[in-house]
């Protein structure tokens, strides 16, 4: 489902990402850890297509860079932070988002309702908490039913209950064949609930074993 | 791109930039035809005159540094609050997200212009009736044409921008440029140099507010003999409608260079290489995955 070859990145003479090779298959889910600045939401985004990079990546054999609207059709994107206007309302971002995403409104509310948050659809979302906010930009990574979803932090701000209640749904995404590749720098995301585990360190992939060993490289 | 056309539509419209904008166009087109009305005592063809100049020339000063700020903050200020790589995560290209930006906020502008002369409008139809009305109506046409063109412009600014306050900066410095040093400059190089008529028009084309401001003349006084030399060189060259013909095509090049260059700017550059081959001629293939045991 998604394949990475040879994945560098450079940011002027910052290297994020060097010779990073992955493949992920249909229905797998790969956790990436790393500490902060390892290079895991420029992966991310490498695979969205929204930036540059040299190398190839293949989501369900299409390339981001040449078929980006078809290859982001398929992916669900649940940035680490911010993503949200705030001077929109909860209703408004759904209404905004889902359009974009060809879902219906109605299949929105309803996503809305499972995150808890649909008391909250006239609220401003620069007024929301930070954890609301997370549930909220969930909610939309899973707008228009994609094959792929890819949560950066998506525990990042929770509580217990939600980072529980959010973990199970995942669990459950897991059984519907989603493929998911989740980022974390936490251990409270638990490694048993991935197909596999990768560390990412300075920008590039470390093939590790063992789950203490792997928390230890990410500098957890 | 026309979800994000709405979207920036509704949140142009909410903007006190442009309400303001609308208003104060309002209140000096109603003040204007006002004082024109009670100066000739009823409206007259010269007060109609002086009505639409004056209106026209505060449009033609307002709307340009509205326009272009409301294009420079499109990109660089969700660059900014960090929403541009989300609303780039989502299944649509750059280009209709650049487009659906400029669509929403084109027409929002444009209605905001025309709601600012609606009440100048409705004054000069009440005080000179079907004629007057019709021939007003180039006004407002002129306006809007030059708020496309710097909307367009500061687009292009802010795709270019590291920030939206670099990006404002610029777009004030360029409608600083457009209304006032650029014809400050022209005026110093007439007085020391000897530039010919055509020359002269020519330079004139090259500053979008000039060639708007021409355009509106044009409509008042179609012999262009307010401008001199350069109205006469004009008339003679192109004749009235080649002249507005040719203004018009300024301003549509005004428009449609800066929004391809907006257009490139904002693509994703290609990947450079290839991965190498290695020294036996075998491509470099997927290694091994990385798995926990």
């Amino acid at each position: 489902m998604i394949r990475v070859e040879n994945l560098t990145k450079r940011f002027g003479r910052v290297t994020a990402l060097e010779d990073v090779r992955l493949d992920v298959a249909r229905g797998e889910t790969l956790l990436l850890l790393g500490a902060n600045g390892a290079g895991k939401s420029t992966l991310l985004r490498c695979l969205l297509g929204i930036l540059s990079y040299q190398g190839t990546i293949r989501i369900d054999g299409l390339d981001p860079l040449a078929n980006g609207r078809e290859v982001r059709r398929r992916i669900g994107y649940m940035p680490q932070s911010g993503g949200l206007y705030d001077d929109l309302t909860v209703r408004e971002t759904l209404r905004f988002f889902s359009e974009l995403r060809g879902a219906s409104y109605e299949s929105a509310r309803e996503l809305l309702e499972e995150v808890r948050l649909g008391a909250a659809l006239d609220a401003r979302v620069g007024d929301l908490s930070g954890g609301m906010g997370q549930k909220l930009a969930f909610a939309l990574a899973l707008l228009g039913d994609p094959k792929v979803l890819l949560l950066d932090e998506p525990t990042a701000s929770l509580d217990a209950g939600s980072r529980e209640r959010l973990l199970s749904k995942l669990v459950a995404l897991q059984a519907e064949g989603r493929t998911i590749l989740l980022s974390t720098h936490s251990q409270r995301v638990p490694l048993a609930m991935a197909s596999r585990a990768v560390s990412v360190e300075e920008g590039r992939v470390v093939a590790v074993s063992g789950e203490s060993r792997l928390y230890v490289d990410a500098r957890a | 791109m026309w979800t994000l056309a709405r979207k920036e539509i509704r949140d142009a419209l909410r903007h006190r930039w442009l309400q303001g904008y609308a208003l104060v166009v309002a209140v000096v087109g109603v003040v204007a035809a006002y004082a024109a009305w009670n100066s000739s005592h009823g409206m007259s063809l010269a007060s109609f005159g002086r009505t639409t100049a004056t209106l026209t020339n505060f449009c033609l000063l307002l709307a340009p540094l509205v326009a272009l700020t409301m294009g420079a903050s499109a990109v660089a200020s969700e660059r900014d609050r960090g929403t541009l790589d989300f609303l780039l995560a989502q299944p649509l290209s750059r280009r209709d997200l650049l487009l659906g930006k400029y669509l929403g906020l084109s027409l929002s502008a444009v209605l905001a212009t025309l709601a600012g002369f609606l009440p100048a409008w409705i004054a000069v139809a009440a005080m000179a009736g079907g004629g007057g009305i019709l021939r007003f109506t180039v006004f407002p046409a002129i306006a809007t044409t030059l708020v496309a063109a710097m909307l367009a412009l500061g687009l292009c600014i802010s795709v270019s921008s590291r920030s939206a306050v670099q990006a404002q900066g610029r777009a004030i410095f360029l409608w600083f440029a457009f209304v006032l040093l650029y014809d400050l400059l022209l005026m110093g190089t007439l007085l020391t140099a000897d530039l010919g008529p055509g020359v002269l028009v020519s330079l004139l084309l090259l500053n979008p507010v000039d060639a708007a401001r021409i355009l509106a003349v044009l409509a008042l006084e179609p012999d262009l003999h307010l401008l001199g030399p350069a109205g006469a060189f004009l008339m003679g060259a192109a004749g009235a409608r080649g002249a507005a013909l040719l203004l018009c095509a300024s301003l549509l090049v005004w428009t449609a260079l800066p929004l391809l260059a907006a257009l490139v700017m904002f693509r994703i550059p290609r990947p450079r290489s290839l991965p190498a081959e290695r020294e036996n001629g075998e491509t470099a293939t997927a290694s091994p995955i990385p798995s926990t045991e």
